[in-house]
């Protein structure tokens, strides 16, 4: 590996050398419509096959010797523009790029091209436009981002009933999502019905499920960058929603034309309100809300503020015998600067936190607990010349942990207070990642992270004989929680514990042509913080927890390989991707851990190591009235907790176990099919082998009740699920002057009503005594209408 | 704790459906399970005490076969040996037992030439403090709901109990442990409701104070026993290691348990 990177280096040495006389061409691409910046848009010099795309703040820089060019400048669902420049010194070019609206006269534009990308080492991405995400059939009509991303070859998630997703074999809490850069704790309502995130706020997403650049760290399997709109900077527009399950309304336009704009979303659910109607359930509630806000705020040409918000809330009531309310907040401060035409800077200043509040009226008993952070980025694009672009920067985190508070919640409650030491940690990261174009066909990307974490003070640290939390009895097979012999005491910000890491990504491109070419990628990663759950997808209760004296952390090499093609002229493209991870200290749990409320969680902890693999196929249609994708993915995830010695089973006797997610087939094939101006339509079809699961070999009695008898974990499987979802957008037609526009959106998820098993339960029927198997499926047939509109 | 996820999973329930289907199951190897529960209740003499030992059967069958032919003992720490005598088939009975708080005691069973052994210590009386009962429980606030609480003077050591419920509408009893770290002065509570339960109705209670080795044994048995209905999030299931060795070889531990505890009961009629 070290000569790899001392051979990267000489390489990138010898480019800067023969950099030649230049002038530079610079500026940002935005909507034509909404004046909001296009990330990732392709600008690209035809008369010498130079090009580059825009970043995550819509700029872009170009090298170029003097001269007349041709400049194409391209994004998904834009006409493309060409414009012919003379260039003699530097200079700045900003473009503006329209919509290809396919409610303009034509029915046959592009309505979606979304190619793959051949010459750019950038592998194992996937973006999708809020469009798309948008005309995808969902439950309930609620347009959901995270269900679309289940969508996507790779992608999975442990159910429908399950919070988060699942990245090439990696956990859910392996994920890091960012709202325009900020790290959230968890993406669900509803305990995993309906993802965070408005899709009115939101621009456009982006998943690395591998070939993850340096930039990013702290999470293991992926990460998804979600961006929120600008707000429109030219006109005021309201945009809005009613569905069965919630409203939404936003507001955005100009405060000072062409200097700021603002942007404030607001979704509630309502369904609780029918509640209060009815007698017996007055009392009770169930909902959600979340607000988006966004200002930015153009200061010059070069300097740029922006302030995101979010906050988010779902509550639970049930008369005064239980309250429950979680969600996260989070406040982002971003200043782009530009040093220089060939030098954009941002600093992000963020501050994040997610919280969880469980009052239990009956008993008297109230649970609290909390994680915060914040957090400050400094991340660097240097344009250096045509053949390079470094990427480098830093990054500090600081979290406070409030892990849990038990108090009892009336006076007369003898419910005992208890209060979990608050934990402390900092995280800190350097990178560099160098964006190489070595020749006309092959293109590096490669860089190194540099991460440090440090659990810090003050806290109590339960000492144990041979370091070791967890003991086993081996006369009774089990593992055990050890018994402190002493403590350790640290003081306010003293270092408990420190890792570091080094983090190399590597990724290459070698394009055989325009329209065919292979991949490559190689990427380590660290991740610091765990989150304490046992069940196969998390839940709100579950709480973070740092790396530390007895928790290290997550470490992952993940290899992949990759082919891309276009073919008919963009029509069609294909993407074939295979990967292989391995993975380090993954936690997992002890029979009969208690993970809730646990003031010692080292003490139910066993350490395990994992695997994942796979072969993903990516097909899709580009163009024409008919688009969509058909995705198949094969691949087996997997975990093994080995034995510390001789005299110790292991977790599963030791033997390697499938990831509740875990499927070995996943196909999905999703159309969308524009007929007029009026009417369009979408399907979906999922077919999955069913998720692992255990059954058990035989039972016994005891204590009056009967008892399976469980073998090997997730030796079974559960039956094939498959479900095929449609819906159907209609857009009356609307007067020119009239500033109106509304859809109906009318869907039906699971259309034959299959009902699919989330789960097979054994158990006693309290009643009869006997036993039984219980199927438990989440959602059968279910219809919607949603009306949107736009003002 | 696990009961509120329990109770906040049925939120997840709201939407879903729940159908009893047939599963094909291949059934494992026979092991021998052992139920040895020395319960000392209050207010008698604690003489007669029972041990079962049965085998597994296949998941859906009615049988619990019982297992003869045992050498069934249990020793005290003044080496005062109880016999246990097969009265019935599986069934192991000793008429003679001379129950004393704080005391260890050791199973010892014989069977098919390989010794199986455990111990356990019978912990201090549990007293009874009071009952309170209301009509406003549940979701609806219409449903009868009893409170039961009880107390312990003995607040140095830890403290566990399992709570035992019967009710003339299910079949199998239902249980619940308690942490008694959860709790301030060694004064603990239980709540309990149920729409079925109407005026006149008879419930069993029964307070058992148990060591934290059983206590354990119970939250692993608990955790797969599914009392509470089907869960969308999946733990994991496994075999439920009891706390019985077979000394020969440890990687063949029968099935079940051994304890001895002090065992506090009460009729309750719902008002």
């Amino acid at each position: 590996m070290k000569n790899v990177i001392i051979c990267l280096f000489l390489l990138f040495l010898s480019s800067i050398s023969f950099a030649q006389e230049k002038v530079t061409l610079s500026g940002v691409v935005t909507d034509q419509n909404s004046g909001e910046k296009i990330l990732g848009a392709n600008v690209f010099v035809l008369n010498n096959d130079l090009g580059t795309v825009t970043n995550d703040y819509g700029y872009y820089s170009l090298d170029l010797k003097p001269g007349k060019y041709e400049i194409e400048i391209s994004y998904i669902g834009y006409e493309t523009q060409v414009v012919e420049i003379e260039i003699k010194d530097k200079k700045r070019l900003d473009f503006e790029l329209r919509v290809s609206n396919y409610m303009l006269d034509e029915v046959e534009v592009v309505a979606n091209s979304n190619v793959a990308n051949i010459r750019r080492p950038q592998m194992s991405v996937n973006t999708m436009s809020v469009n798309t995400i948008k005309a995808m059939p969902v439950v309930l009509g609620e347009v959901d981002v995270i269900k679309s991303l289940i969508q996507l070859p790779g992608v999975s998630n442990a159910g429908e009933g399950a919070s988060g997703f699942n990245v090439r074999g990696g956990a859910a809490d392996q994920n890091l999502i960012l709202l325009d850069g900020a790290t959230l704790y968890s993406s669900s309502h509803l305990f995993g019905f309906f993802s965070i995130f408005n899709p009115d706020a939101i621009r456009n997403i982006k998943l690395y499920k591998g070939g993850i650049p340096a930039k990013y760290g702290s999470r293991v399997s992926s990460v998804l960058d979600i961006y929120q709109k600008d707000g429109n900077s030219n006109k005021f527009h309201l945009t809005g929603g009613i569905g069965v399950i919630s409203s939404r309304l936003l507001a955005e336009g100009p405060i000072v034309k062409g200097k700021s704009s603002f942007l404030v979303g607001g979704r509630s659910s309502y369904a609780h309100l029918f509640l209060k109607l009815t007698d017996d359930y007055k009392d009770n509630s169930a909902y959600f809300y979340d607000l988006n806000t966004k200002l930015n705020y153009k200061i010059n040409k070069m300097n740029t503020l922006y302030l995101s918000g979010y906050f988010g809330r779902d509550v639970f009531r049930l008369n005064d015998d239980l309250e429950n309310i979680f969600g996260n907040s989070l406040v982002n401060l971003r200043w782009n600067h530009l040093f220089s035409d060939k030098l954009f800077s941002n600093l992000s200043l963020i501050y994040s936190d997610y919280y969880y509040g469980l009052e239990l009226g009956f008993v008297g008993f109230e649970w609290e607990s909390s994680i915060k952070n914040f957090n400050l980025k400094y991340d660097f694009n240097h344009y250096l010349n045509h053949k390079l672009t470094l990427n480098y920067g830093v990054q500090g985190i600081y979290y406070d942990f409030h892990p849990g508070k038990i108090s009892p919640s009336n006076e007369t409650s003898t419910i005992k207070e208890k209060e979990i030491a608050n934990k402390y940690a900092i995280e800190g990261g350097a990178y560099l990642d160098i964006e190489h174009k070595l020749s006309e066909k092959l293109a590096l990307t490669y860089g190194l992270r540099f991460s440090y974490f440090a659990k810090i003070g003050a806290e109590n640290i339960n000492l144990y004989t041979d370091n070791k939390p967890v003991v086993f009895d081996t006369a009774q097979q089990i593992y055990e929680k050890a018994t402190p012999i002493g403590e350790e005491s640290f003081d306010s910000n003293e270092v408990i514990k420190g890792y570091n890491d080094l983090e190399p990504r590597i990724s290459l491109a070698y394009a055989f042509n325009d329209n065919n070419s292979i991949k490559a990628s190689y990427n380590r990663m660290a991740q610091y913080m765990h989150l304490i759950s046992n069940t196969s997808a998390p839940t709100p209760l579950d709480v973070w927890t740092p790396s530390g004296k007895y928790i290290k952390p997550q470490l992952v090499d993940l290899y992949a390989i990759g082919y891309a093609k276009n073919f008919l002229d963009d029509t069609y493209s294909l993407e074939v991707e295979s990967y292989y991870k391995k993975l380090k200290n993954r936690l997992d749990y002890i029979d009969g851990a208690d993970l809730v409320g646990n003031e010692a969680i080292e003490q139910v902890i066993l350490s395990a190591e994992g695997r994942a693999y796979g072969l993903e196929c990516y097909f899709r249609k580009n163009k024409g009235r008919l688009t969509g994708w058909a995705s198949y993915t094969l691949s087996r995830a997997e975990q093994r907790v080995k034995p510390r010695n001789d005299l110790e089973t292991g977790i599963n006797n030791g033997e390697w176990y499938r990831a509740n997610y875990d499927k070995t087939h996943d196909l999905t094939v999703t159309g969308m099919y524009r007929l007029n101006k009026k009417w369009s339509f979408s399907a979906s079809f999922t077919l999955q082998s069913g998720m692992p699961t255990t059954y058990p070999k035989n039972k016994y009695i005891y204590g009056d009740i009967t008892i399976p008898n469980y073998g090997l974990r997730n030796e079974e499987q559960l039956p094939a699920y498959h479900r095929l979802d449609i819906s159907a957008t209609f857009s009356p037609a609307t007067h020119k002057n009239k500033r109106w526009k509304g859809e109906w959106v009318f869907g039906i998820y699971n259309l034959y009503n299959r009902m699919n098993a989330q789960s097979i339960t054994f158990r006693q029927d309290t009643e009869t005594g006997k036993n039984e198997a219980v199927k438990l499926s989440i959602f059968g047939i279910v219809p919607s209408v949603t009306y949107n509109f736009k003002f | 704790m696990k009961k509120y996820i329990i109770l906040l999973s049925c939120v997840i329930i709201f939407f879903s459906c729940e159908e009893v289907v047939d599963i094909d199951l291949k059934e494992g190897k026979k092991e021998l399970v052992v139920e040895a529960s020395i319960d000392w209740i209050q207010g008698t003499n604690g003489a007669v005490q029972t041990i079962v030992l049965s085998q597994t059967s296949a998941y859906f069958e009615d049988e619990y076969p019982k297992v003869s032919g045992a050498t069934v003992r249990v020793k005290d720490t003044d080496n005062e040996v109880y016999i246990f005598k097969e009265e019935d088939k599986g069934v192991y009975i000793c008429r003679t037992f001379q129950p004393e708080y704080e005391k260890v005691y050791q199973l010892n069973i014989e069977y098919q030439g390989i010794t199986y052994r455990s111990i356990d210590t019978l912990r201090s009386k549990v007293k009874f403090d009071k009952i309170i009962q209301n009509d406003d429980g549940g979701i609806t606030k219409e449903d009868k709901e009893v409170e039961f609480y009880f107390s312990n003077e003995d607040t140095a050591s830890p403290q566990y109990f399992l709570i035992e419920a019967r009710d003339p509408y299910n079949v199998i009893p239902f249980y619940f442990l308690l942490d008694g770290d959860d709790f301030q002065d060694g004064k603990y509570f239980v709540v309990g409701g149920s729409e079925d339960w109407k005026s006149g109705d008879e419930l069993e209670f029964k307070v058992y104070h148990i060591s934290q080795n059983y206590f354990n044994y119970m939250s692993r048995l608990l955790a797969v026993a599914e009392q509470y209905g089907g869960k969308p999030l999946t733990t994991p299931d496994a075999r439920v290691q009891g706390n019985i060795i077979n000394t020969l070889d440890s990687k063949a531990n029968p099935l079940g348990a051994f304890r001895v505890t002090s065992c506090l009961e009460k009729k309750i009629i719902i008002e």
